[in-house]
């Protein structure tokens, strides 16, 4: 190799950490004792929006990262400044807004500079393109405004790079690289942002669910206290704890707590419970469940959702949804009648397009969802941190970064078709798993495992191809009913049911969009009605239309 | 901010570590190929010839910048002069006051000496030259069996912002793509330049 070769090569070597998966960190970080760090804003800002309107959209950029208690990074808002310096290390970390002269490329709309060394950041300036882009802060959900760009979204980004933060690899999430003109999304942190602001700056606190952290307001004026705080067992997502108490999470509330050591009493009502985070607290319950998926969040075998919430899977696609009550659910979620009659909490997709339906054309979704174009088509999908996507899913990777659910069919395609006997495929009846360091069927192929309540792995994943009344399996398979509709070709079925083929029954097949729910086994309620079944086969449909206004679903109940 | 008379350094072997700096983002618009090559005032393919990181450290801080010096092999869209061109960017790794400072301005366009580039360039109002969408405007040319390739952009250190709501993620693709193709891309794109007027986002 010569030198050109070997330099190339240690740079490549050096730089492998650096790539972005889910959450990455690229290695350093505020030192503790410089927090909290402060930060100013020019006395000048955005010539488009309200001086007011800019400052609070500026401070809630910074404030969205304040809010984890499971992370010890602060940022302080230290007022007004006129230094309007950038990537100086004069240790004043300053926030302006260019309105007259931009030197930068005119497609830049922020741009942020970092002084470090190797595992220290100690200075930071963040600037925003006045001059070429206009701005705005958005009081709600965005109006579609193209070509002008939320302050507190791009804010909330590039402070994250400022902590330490790199890309992340699931779409939806603030790090994620890439954004539309009017999204807001980066106001709110999901659940790898969390995670990567945890691991950076981790206090040991159990890392709370999205859904729990209130949208920050303004970052107070430096000494201003906060006016309440929370007390053990109390609600901490509108308050912080109390002096030595840590928020916790739950996956259905979020409140203060105190660490505990081996057997030590946390109350009767109360257990010494360990997070993930390796912090043993006392938690709320004898058997509680902390830091298991929360509402809207992906669900499988070795990650179960949290008390009271079913893990459902929606084109196969699954994600933990909760029972409505009395037809209302979480901001964000909407009820969605089952086929056995119960109602639950799954993402309210806002007259969006949602999983598996086809984009708008402006390549729209429903919240948390993406556009992707794949094989000529363009169809609502989610993103994915490895390959958690469900049966007939593939978790690939996407552009620019990261990784997205692919339907191994296209949404609107016909499925392939079964090959006659003699063309078998190789690998049907093969063993496979979703788990990635195990194999997973050739192409063309689906692989199916069946969980039980508890999520233990009850039937080995096998390699498949659908069939049913019209499309028969190969020799020496049959076609064993699907409890998701339709049938799986298999191989030593004796006992179950199966589904005869006719291939010249001429039955049109129809679309269907399935659900199976897997409640958890210790969860209080049973929307299902099969709470007691020693393991799940029992397909439970979505109804469509699946989403269903608040109001009308209250007036219904009334009238029945 | 007032600067003191500049201390020139060589880079060297920390070209190493300024290469591989850690990721992070500026926040820009997405563009492609053919939008960036009518952006352009001038895209050129050339060869990184030399890199001089320049300090400044004064009582209001320390300030670093990296003057880059491309040798023009063929100018594709713009005008074919000057041959040599040389780019001045902030930041870099440079000794101030006895202390390594390393200052980078995340998602800019990083060049290696020695390396062979196509560069889209956009004029600004201050008459300086600048890469086009930053790390979006620099595209690498390697040498395979198959001829000469031009790798994408790296933009890991980039928020890439749709221009518009919505929009279509693409599967990723593979990647290279030879620079005969994409130099008359550009040039095809370049050519309808007249006919197009930029609009400016600008309410």
């Amino acid at each position: 190799m010569n030198r050109r070769g070997l330099l190339a090569f240690g740079a490549w070597a050096l730089c492998l950490p650096c790539a972005a998966t889910a959450y990455d960190a690229p290695g350093y970080r505020w030192p503790a004792a410089e927090l909290p760090v402060a930060y100013t804003v020019n006395e000048a800002l955005s010539d488009d929006t309200s001086d007011a309107d800019a400052l609070a959209a500026l401070q809630m950029g910074f404030s969205v990262w304040n809010a984890l208690e499971c992370s010890e990074m602060r940022w302080a808002f230290a007022g007004r400044t006129r230094n309007s310096s950038w990537a100086v290390a004069d240790g004043e970390n300053v926030v302006t807004f260019s309105e007259r002269s931009w030197n930068e490329s005119g497609l830049a709309l922020a741009v942020t500079s970092v002084f470090s060394d190797p595992v220290r950041i100690y200075d930071t300036d963040l600037k925003f393109n006045g001059v070429d882009h206009a701005w705005t802060h958005f009081s709600g959900l965005p109006a579609s405004r193209d070509g002008v760009f939320d302050i507190a979204h791009v804010a909330a980004h590039e402070v994250g790079h400022a902590l330490g933060l790199d890309h992340s690899g699931v779409p939806g999430s603030t790090m994620w690289p890439s954004a539309d003109s009017n999204d807001i999304s980066g106001r709110s942190l999901s659940a790898d942002d969390i995670a990567g602001a945890c691991a950076l700056y981790e206090t040991g606190a159990a890392r709370p669910s999205p859904d729990s952290i209130p949208e920050p307001g303004p970052t107070p004026d430096p000494g201003q206290a906060p006016s309440r705080v929370a007390s053990f067992d109390e609600d901490c997502t509108s308050a912080p704890c109390d002096l030595g108490l840590l928020c916790i999470s739950d996956g259905t509330s979020s409140y203060c707590t105190r660490r505990c050591v081996g057997a030590v009493d946390c109350g009767g009502s109360h257990t010494c419970t360990r997070t993930t985070g390796g912090t043993d607290v006392c938690a709320r319950g004898t058997s509680p469940d902390i830091e298991r998926g929360t509402l809207g969040s992906p669900c499988a075998r070795d990650s179960p959702c949290a008390a009271a919430l079913t893990c459902v899977s929606d084109r196969g696609l699954t994600f933990c949804a909760g029972p409505c009550q009395d037809g209302s659910c979480a901001p964000g979620f909407a009820c969605a009648p089952l086929s056995g009659g119960a109602e639950v909490c799954v993402p309210d997709d806002g007259g969006l397009p949602t999983l598996g339906q086809t984009c708008t054309s402006e390549g729209r979704c429903a919240p948390g969802l993406i556009c992707l174009e794949d094989r000529g088509v363009r169809y609502c999908t989610r993103g994915c941190n490895r390959n958690d996507c469900g049966p007939e899913v593939t978790c690939v990777p996407i552009e620019p970064s990261g990784s997205a659910c692919r339907f191994d069919t296209p949404p609107g395609r016909d499925p392939q078709p079964v090959p006659d006997s003699e063309e078998q495929p190789s690998g049907l009846g093969a063993t496979c798993s979703f788990e990635p360091a195990k194999p997973a069927c050739p192409t063309g192929l689906t692989c199916v495992e069946t969980l039980a309540l508890d999520g233990v792995l009850v039937d080995p994943g096998y390699c498949t191809l659908p069939c049913d009344r019209t499309r028969c399996c190969p020799e020496g398979f049959e076609c064993a009913v699907d409890p998701r509709g339709g049938g799986k070709c298999r191989q030593g079925i004796e006992g179950e049911p199966t589904i005869a083929c006719d291939a010249s029954a001429d039955e049109g097949r129809q679309g269907q969009i399935e659900a199976v729910a897997t409640p958890n086994e210790d969860e209080p309620s049973d929307p299902l009605g099969c709470a007691g079944m020693p393991w799940l086969a029992v397909p439970v449909a979505l109804r469509r239309p699946r989403r269903r206004k608040r109001s009308t679903h209250a007036n219904e109940q009334a009238a029945e | 901010m007032p600067r003191s008379a500049p201390t020139i350094w060589r880079l060297a072997a920390v070209l190493v570590s300024f290469l591989c700096t850690p990721a992070g983002a500026s926040t820009i618009l997405e563009v492609d190929t053919e939008a960036l090559a009518v952006r352009s005032e001038r895209v050129v393919v050339a060869t990184v010839r030399e890199q001089l990181v320049v300090s400044h450290d004064s009582a209001g801080g320390a300030y670093v910048e990296t003057r880059t010096t491309l040798q023009v092999e063929s100018t594709l869209v713009g005008p074919t002069s000057p041959e040599r061109v040389e780019l001045i960017q902030t930041g870099g790794e440079a000794r101030v006051g006895g202390r390594l400072v390393r200052s980078q301005v995340l998602g800019a366009a990083r060049f290696v000496v020695g390396q062979r580039v196509v560069v889209f360039l956009e004029r600004r109002p201050s008459g300086d030259l600048v890469v086009a969408g930053m790390a979006q405007g620099l595209r690498e040319v390697v040498s395979t069996p198959a001829g000469l390739m031009v790798v994408p952009a790296v933009t890991s250190e980039l928020e890439l912002v749709s221009p518009r709501a919505g929009g279509v993620i693409a599967l990723r693709t593979p990647a290279e793509e030879p620079l005969e193709e994409l130099v008359v891309r550009i040039r095809a794109a370049a050519a309808r330049r007249v006919t197009t007027p930029q609009v400016r986002v600008r309410r």
